[in-house]
């Protein structure tokens, strides 16, 4: 009877001293992340997070996957680009050109690495002038080159979204080429006529990608732009 | 050195999870009584709820369209949530993709008015009950991301499966339109 008193608390003060010693770790700067990362575990999620930015070379890399499935025939006669110059313009050529129309720009994640926030037409010469403020994207690549330029614009109005879809879709036949692909209607009245009503051109070059998409996103209407080197 | 040791140990746990968290469940088809938000919406080619007018094989069609568009991504518009998965750097990436479409089609086919779980194409079963602002936990997602993955992924991934424009906003639609399912996800 003796014995088996003293092994049970034995056990039991084995295995407070465990869970304390835990519970300490956890606290520790080396522990608080593993915990962190079990905690999402155990709420499904995946404990090492997917927030890292890729690097130059695995951005080259998803280019180079991105063009083997999106490449067209034909060499774009131009590859406009918000007003950048693909594979030429620099990481520090942007920043500067953004930061001297005021506009803030910080470190993306995923493939894009550099994120600027409203962005006027003003500071993106190619740019359908008077569009909304547009958060806009930019990938380099090893040499520090400008891979692809990608920007989101949003108004509560459908008219400035339908007509910013037609400028850009105007200038890119007029600078690229001719369209590849054409789904929807992009009038004013087709976007708003319901809920994620959407319409895209796509243009399709042996050395350059552009795709535009507007959709009624139900609290807004948002046009998406996007200008590849490939 | 003991660090070192204690972050292995807990990363071929932690990779032992991504793998492997959703398998246990309540069995394939389980009925229930739980209805998802798009239950009561109607299709207007059909009058029914998007579960009941395309049924499963259409939802599995349309989840792994979604994936197919999303790993063809290169836009980072999606940051680091989508961005890694399947391209196997990190390594564990390659091997959530499963699990990721487990949960996708299965929180899809719930939402839309199916079952509460569901055996995916990989023969495990997935909840379709899931807290958004948890499984979102950490993915600092932002509000154009989130537009970017509807217009970019989730309609054409509709669209190309044969979903008509009206019934992708009379039915799909309004559960991920709604400002507090957005809300749910973006800036967790």
């Amino acid at each position: 009877m003796k014995r088996a008193l003293a092994r049970a608390l034995t056990i039991g003060a084995g295995t407070t001293t465990l869970l304390l010693g835990m519970v300490f770790f956890a606290h520790t700067s080396t522990g608080r992340p593993i915990a962190l990362g079990l905690t999402r575990m155990a709420h499904g999620g995946c404990p090492f997070g997917y927030d890292k930015a890729m690097s130059p070379a695995e951005r080259e890399r998803a280019r180079s996957n991105f063009a083997a499935s999106h490449r067209g025939e034909q060499r774009a006669a131009n590859r406009p680009a918000l007003g950048f110059t693909l594979d030429q313009t620099t990481r520090e050529q942007v920043v500067a050109s953004m930061t001297a129309h005021g506009v803030r720009c910080a470190q993306g994640m995923g493939v894009s690495d550099l994120s600027c926030t409203q962005v006027p037409s003003a500071a993106l010469p190619g740019s359908a002038p008077g569009a909304p403020p547009r958060t806009v994207w930019f990938t380099f690549g090893l040499k520090d080159q400008l891979l692809a330029v990608i920007a989101v614009s949003k108004d509560a109005r459908p008219e400035p979204i339908s007509d910013a879809f037609a400028s850009t879709r105007r200038s890119l036949d007029e600078q690229a080429g001719a369209v590849a692909t054409l789904q929807g209607e992009a009038d004013s009245k087709s976007l708003a006529k319901g809920l994620l009503r959407e319409a895209s051109a796509e243009f399709r070059f042996s050395n350059y990608y552009a795709l535009e998409r507007a959709a009624n996103m139900g609290n807004g209407f948002v046009l998406t732009e996007e200008y590849r080197s490939l | 050195m003991i660090k070192q040791i204690l972050a292995a140990g807990v990363l071929l746990a932690a990779m032992q999870g991504c793998g492997s968290d959703s398998t246990s469940s309540m069995g394939a088809g389980a009925a229930s009584t739980d209805l998802g938000p798009g239950a009561a919406l109607k299709c207007t080619s059909s009058g029914m709820n998007a579960w009941d007018t395309f049924g499963a094989d259409a939802f599995v069609a349309v989840n792994e369209s979604i994936f197919t568009l999303v790993v063809g991504d290169t836009s980072g518009k999606l940051g680091g949530a989508f961005g890694k998965i399947g391209t196997g750097m990190p390594a564990s990436t390659t091997d959530d993709l499963a699990t990721f479409k487990g949960n996708l089609a299965a929180f899809l086919v719930y939402a839309y008015g199916g079952p509460t779980s569901i055996k995916y194409t990989d023969g495990k079963t997935y909840h379709g009950p899931q807290s958004m602002p948890e499984a979102h936990a950490g993915l600092a997602i932002t509000s154009d991301q989130y537009d970017y993955f509807i217009m970019n992924q989730v309609v054409p991934a509709l669209t190309m499966n044969g979903v008509t424009m009206d019934d992708v906003s009379s039915c799909f639609a309004p559960i991920v339109t709604d400002p507090d399912f957005k809300a749910s996800i973006v800036g967790k």
